[in-house]
């Protein structure tokens, strides 16, 4: 796993999975599992552990000992930049002349630790030379800006252009385009030594990547296997780059290159397997194998442990943890003291993404809200302020304090959201299995409604309960007539689903760990046949 | 099927294919008479070992494989060949239809055409959606068969990783050495200066590098250029004659250009080659020949010393040419070609042996109104929306339709489109701006590949997905103000070409410029007139393989009284809106000269949108309305503003008018006076190529007159006054009008549209 710093594994839902994995996976005494990592993710993968309860001793766990002295810097910076202090304009000059020093001490390292080839060392001295050509020069001139507009020797419009147009000169714009450039180079440098750890040992058959983001993978000389959940931004290109995230498409480029220089792949679905993987990178099938989720059941993260379903779980104590989850608000002055806990609510679990379609969602909501004069609140997950449109919609629509999304909330408090709910709505356009929510939701009792997707109908192939759970994700009013029917017939939906629910629960993360075993073997297998 | 034509290449190729055990081959009987197509024959000696049907290879024969082969074409080449071989054309029509329906091997054979700078690039330039998707939609059935091995290097990743190499060869010879080179001449090969770019190039760059030296340009001229020096069209002994007599040949090269087969013809002969560096004859020779210079100054020198006679140098230059020779011929070549053949098969028939997942996702368009159209406009996208379901529905092929309008631009949508089918969803969208980095984004993650050449690039924007879930766009009109940024294949339907008549885009070159840009870029465009039609060819300049004539579509109306009912109306209807085209101040003098001069009897009822304040407007153009509305109280008398009318009273008031008047200028015509024949009212119309067309694809016979004369308008209206009854009985059965229905008419449209799918 060569997720870069700062990665939460606990928040996203490839962290749940490998979590799910995990735990499973330390069931089987007959297989010891090693996880290759980065030196910055020991760290996360220990809380991840702690959080799922999984005991570390069941891994070995393999990473370069110390994190590069390079980034503790960087933290140590970025800690002090985000100090949220008044400061006078000496100290902003001051900091600023340190600020400068320590950034440019930073880059050098970062290079020191990243660089490998003529381009790139060159690119360091250049831009070494061109900051400390600058540096005096800007700040000099600032300086005389300054003392020139405190002396009032000219008009004070004219100096704050003047210091606009300095300020457009900034010195960070140059680090930032370094910073895109070296950054990698760190992440790569740290991947290659794992890699040769990795290839220093014989006692592994087979390795196994959960994403395609790490070319450095196919490195490994040892049978290898990388899974690729999706590769979700080839459907959503446009409202991708409108994100603005420049750097996605070097990571873009990466997963291209993982996959093609891939040899044997894991996929979620039939769909990903296909329409990905086979249609759009040219991979041969035979190469691809589908393993399907487990059941992610949440029942036993808020039940009191003394039976497995139903009367087992507490319903004062999902409140707490619901009231606990609702202090985690990005909208705060929407839940103030004394908010009844326990009014109704329709969950949506997610990450904001273009491919979520939370904007639907919220059309179909404003639309049973206002024309429909249903009670509930909608319940999210995730910050809206990654989609502007989203929390556009949000105050154009007056919907403030009826929309509230959660972040960060921790898997419990995420269990007892699903558990409270009157329903749980999954929209999605596009994801790489079934979404989680139909066994998350039902596992505590909750009736689900969701998008007609090609993964879904995979998983859901009743017919009847296809009528029942599927909407068009691309039709609003269509989602919202399932909701609202499904709101008024929760008793029976819930009755007509869980049934399926008990079926597919019956696939546990352990039969996925088995599956994955029989894989890795033939894949061990075919290898040495090879050799 | 080796479908190339090219002399040069033919013979040997076709041998290699049979050493490497193809025993049956077509070549193509006709190719286009285009002057970037030299060098090209016509071989009917392979016939003769085809073991398919007489009938068949009869068909396979008469096709033009380098255009639009028919679907039967396709059908019998499916049936009976395994491997298709083709070259890049101009337009990329071949490619196109290759791609999409020859099912076994599809192999690029790349030579590495002249001037080029990459096939990629030229697949890029090609007016088709994505060569990039088109290519990859293959899969491992297409190959990039590189006559040199640095080709691919060159390449975008999704050619290179087709790259196989068929090298080139050359028939079995050994040099000889009939050449004596008495003539103290530098031979340049170098066809058709005047028509290619390249060619023109290295022409100049040779005379002003060698200048001073006497020289001879061999190579075939399309068009004669005027230079003594230049030998033009000669049989190849003459050629041969003449590089005899030559005492060096000098060549310009790199990586991208090819070597001319007359170069190795010549270098059989035994002419000496001077030549340029790191180029593909130092490529083929795997080391440094003498006759390879790093500079032009190099090259002068060497050849100065073999126009002067140093023997040395000219037989040092000889003997190692030998080698070259021997890098391209059959025995060395045999090995690559026979493994590059059996992978070929391999992994092609591997592919085709895939049992690929029939989708159940039925295929999704989407019809987008660009601009805030209202009546006809607003109306013909929603005839379209419904053509396309019923059209797709009759073929078998049932598709979802997605009706797209601008947010605000409907007063109530809901209303405004309850009259469409269930399968027509309705969205609204707004156009969302990207600046070129966001464009490259995109493009790159939707893993297309297309030239980004504009400062701005714009989208419509659903609050979804952008419409990326349709599959095909149909654009109503080409009125899109930035370059779309084309992520999917598109449509543009075009009614008319109004700007070449009216002044509606003074002063607004930027949107005119677009206006063109946005048809040539799509992949089709459809007109409902030859008029427009004729527009599209001679004024956009769009080529004609692009532009589809459909037939109107009308809306269906319910038929208002019977056949042999009279009117006994007091006014009749004038249909408009305060456009300039509307002809208004011409209608404005007729109606004054038809009430004042001509005892008009009757009222002129006057509607559509923005109409209601068309007396007050501040348009220049309709100052002079204004005028005469003020002062001619005899129109404000006759005259009634009805404004913009719901359907149902529209047609109530029509049903119930003497007639119908459309006096505009020019436009792609009015349907009204289809609805006002269903409703047993004539009409009488601006004499205009649309409504001409109108009026004999739905049989109206339609009254005439002339709208840039207002006394004739204003006789006109006279006439209809008096003659309405009988103009009535002339009108179109129900049935004629009938045979013009939606239903009727659908498929058309499906037939052009299904293409781009």
């Amino acid at each position: 796993m060569v997720y870069p710093p700062s990665t939460s594994l606990r928040s996203e839902g490839l962290g749940r999975h490998l979590a799910e994995f995990l735990y499973a996976a330390q069931s089987r005494n007959d297989i010891s599992f090693v996880i290759a990592c980065p030196s910055w993710l020991r760290a996360e993968l220990l809380r991840l552990f702690a959080e799922f309860n999984i005991h570390p001793e069941t891994f070995l766990v393999i990473s370069p000992i110390r994190q590069p002295w390079v980034l503790s810097i960087y933290e140590l910076l970025y800690s002090l930049r985000n100090k949220p202090t008044r400061k006078s304009k000496f100290t902003c000059i001051r900091e600023y002349l340190s600020t400068i020093i320590s950034r440019l001490i930073f880059r050098i390292s970062l290079w020191l630790a990243g660089a490998r080839n003529r381009e790139d060392i060159a690119l360091v001295a250049v831009s070494t030379i061109m900051l400390a050509v600058l540096s005096p020069f800007i700040l000099v001139t600032k300086l005389a800006l300054f003392f020139i507009q405190k002396l009032v020797l000219i008009p004070r419009k004219y100096s704050f252009r003047l210091i606009r147009i300095m300020n457009s000169f900034r010195l960070s714009s140059m680090f930032d385009i370094l910073l895109t450039y070296l950054y990698p180079l760190m992440t790569e440098a740290e991947a290659v030594m794992l890699v040769d750890m990795i290839n220093d040992r014989d006692d592994v058959i087979s390795w196994y990547s959960p994403t395609a983001f790490w070319p450095w993978f196919n490195k490994i000389k040892a049978p290898h296997c990388m899974c690729v959940p999706d590769v979700v931004l080839t459907a959503f290109p446009v409202s991708f780059a409108l994100s603005g995230n420049a750097r996605m498409v070097e990571a873009f480029n990466r997963i291209g290159h993982s996959i093609r220089s891939g040899t044997h792949f894991i996929t979620y679905s039939e769909t990903v397997k296909w329409n990905t993987l086979v249609n759009e990178y040219q991979v041969h099938p035979n190469s691809i194998n589908v393993i399907r989720h487990g059941s992610n059941c949440m029942d036993k993260q808020i039940s009191d442990g003394i039976t497995v379903l139903g009367s087992s779980i507490s319903n004062s104590f999902c409140y707490s943890l619901f009231k606990s989850a609702l202090s985690k608000s990005c909208n705060p002055n929407a839940l103030t003291g004394g908010l009844n806990v326990k009014f109704k609510f329709i969950f949506y679990a997610s990450q904001i993404r273009p491919n979520k379609n939370v904007l639907s969602l919220l059309k179909a909501y404003e639309y049973l809200l206002r024309k429909k004069n249903i009670a509930h609140k909608l319940v999210l997950t995730g910050n809206p302020k990654s989609i502007s449109s989203v929390s556009d919609f949000i105050m154009d629509n007056n919907l403030q304090y009826d929309v509230i999304f959660l972040n960060g909330i921790s898997n419990r408090e995420l269990a007892a959201c699903y558990r409270l709910a009157d329903l749980a709505v999954n929209p999605s356009f596009s994801e790489g299995g079934c979404p989680f929510t139909f066994t998350e939701a039902l596992s505590v009792s909750t009736p689900v409604v969701m998008a007609q997707i090609a993964v879904t109908e995979e998983i859901i192939v009743d017919s009847e309960l296809h009528q029942l759970m599927l909407f068009d994700p691309y039709e609003w009013k269509d989602m919202a007539e399932r909701i609202e029917w499904a709101l008024n017939n929760l008793g029976y939906l819930l009755k007509v689903q869980s049934p399926h629910y008990e079926k597919l629960a019956a696939r546990t993360w352990r039969n996925v760990v088995d599956d994955h075993i029989v894989l890795f073997d033939e894949i061990a297998k075919e290898h040495s046949s090879k050799a | 099927m080796w479908l190339i034509n090219y002399t040069s290449v033919h013979k040997a190729e076709i041998r290699m294919l049979k050493e490497a055990g193809v025993t049956e081959i077509f070549l193509p009987k006709n190719y286009p008479s285009d002057l970037s197509f030299r060098d090209l024959s016509v071989d009917f000696s392979e016939d003769s070992n085809l073991s398919i049907p007489a009938c068949d290879l009869e068909i396979l024969n008469e096709t033009d494989w380098y255009d639009s082969p028919s679907l039967l074409a396709w059908e019998v080449a499916n049936l009976h060949f395994e491997m298709l071989f083709f070259v890049l054309t101009p337009s990329g029509k071949a490619f196109e239809n290759i791609s999409h329906n020859f099912k076994g091997s599809v192999i690029l054979r790349a030579y590495g055409e002249s001037g080029l700078i990459s096939y990629s690039k030229r697949l890029k330039e090609f007016e088709i959606h994505s060569s990039k998707n088109l290519i990859e939609s293959l899969g491992r059935r297409f190959w990039f068969a590189q006559a040199y091995p640095h080709l691919h290097q060159s390449e975008s990743d999704y050619l290179a990783r087709r790259a196989i190499s068929l090298p080139l060869i050359f028939p079995e010879k050994s040099v000889d050495y009939t050449w004596q080179g008495t003539g103290k001449k530098i031979l340049l090969f170098c066809p058709d200066i005047v028509t290619d770019e390249s060619s023109a190039q290295a022409y100049l760059n040779f005379t002003a590098d060698f200048s001073n030296l006497p020289y001879v340009i061999a190579g075939t001229q399309s068009i004669q250029v005027n230079d003594p020096s230049v030998l033009g069209k000669i049989s190849s002994d003459e050629l041969q004659k003449t590089i005899c007599q030559i005492r060096v040949v000098f060549c310009y090269e790199s990586k991208q250009d090819p070597i001319y087969h007359n170069l190795f013809d010549a270098i059989s002969l035994g002419i000496p080659i001077v030549f340029m560096a790191n180029g593909l004859l130092d490529t083929l020779a795997r080391k440094r020949l003498p006759g390879s210079c790093k500079s032009i100054v190099e090259a002068r020198r060497k050849i100065t010393r073999i126009l002067n006679d140093d023997w040395g140098l000219i037989n040092r230059i000889k003997k190692s040419q030998a080698e070259l020779i021997n890098s391209i011929n059959l025995s060395t070549c045999v090995n690559s070609w026979n493994s590059g053949l059996s992978r070929i098969r391999k992994e092609s028939n591997e592919w085709r042996s895939i049992p690929f997942p029939v989708s159940k996702r039925k295929k999704r368009i989407a019809v987008i109104i660009p601009v805030e159209y209202r009546g006809g406009s607003l109306r013909g996208a929603k005839l379209l929306a419904q053509a396309i379901v019923i059209g797709s529905t009759l073929s078998g092929d049932a598709v979802d339709v997605v009706l797209g309008y601008l947010n605000g631009s409907v007063d109530d949508p809901t209303s405004e489109f309850a009259d469409l089918d269930k399968n027509v969803k309705v969205r609204p969208y707004k156009w969302t701006v990207l600046s070129p980095y966001q464009a490259y984004q995109s493009v790159i993650y939707a893993c297309l590949d297309f030239e980004l050449n504009q400062e701005q690039y714009q989208i419509p924007d659903d609050g979804m997905n952008h419409f990326l879930d349709c599959d095909l766009w149909i654009f109503i009109s080409d009125r899109i103000e930035y370059s779309l940024l084309p992520l999917r294949p598109y449509i543009c339907m075009i009614f008319d070409y109004l700007q070449r008549y009216e002044k509606v885009l003074m002063h607004q070159e930027r949107l005119a410029d677009q206006i063109l840009n946005t048809a040539h870029k799509s992949n089709r465009v459809l007109v409902t007139t030859e008029f427009t039609r004729q527009q599209a060819l001679n004024y956009a300049g769009l080529p004609s393989e692009k532009v589809y004539l459909v037939p109107m579509l009308a809306p269906e109306f319910n038929s208002g009284a019977s056949e042999e009912e009279l009117s006994n109306s007091d006014y009749f209807i004038w249909t408009t809106n305060s456009a300039s085209h509307k002809n208004h101040v011409k209608a404005f003098e007729a109606l004054s000269i038809y009430y004042e001069s001509l005892d008009g009897k009757l009222k002129c009822h006057l509607t559509g949108f923005n109409t209601l304040a068309l007396t007050k407007s501040d348009q220049p153009y309709l100052k002079p309305v204004a005028n005469m509305w003020l002062s001619n109280p005899v129109l404000r008398s006759r005259l009634k503003f009805l404004g913009e009318l719901p359907d149902s009273t529209f047609q109530r008031k029509l049903s119930n008018a003497a007639f119908l008047w459309h006096p505009a200028r020019m436009d792609n015509g009015t349907f009204s006076v289809v609805e006002a024949a269903h409703l047993r009212v004539p009409s009488l119309s601006s004499d205009y190529p649309a409504m001409r067309e109108i009026d004999k694809q739905f049989s109206l016979n339609l009254s005439w007159m002339n709208p840039f004369d207002s006394n004739d308008m204003a006789l006109q209206l006279k006439k209809m006054e008096i003659y309405s009854d009988s103009l009535r009985q002339k009108l179109p059965s129900k049935s004629t009008l009938e045979s013009q229905s939606l239903r009727n008419l659908a498929s058309k449209y499906w037939e052009v549209i299904r293409q781009c799918l």
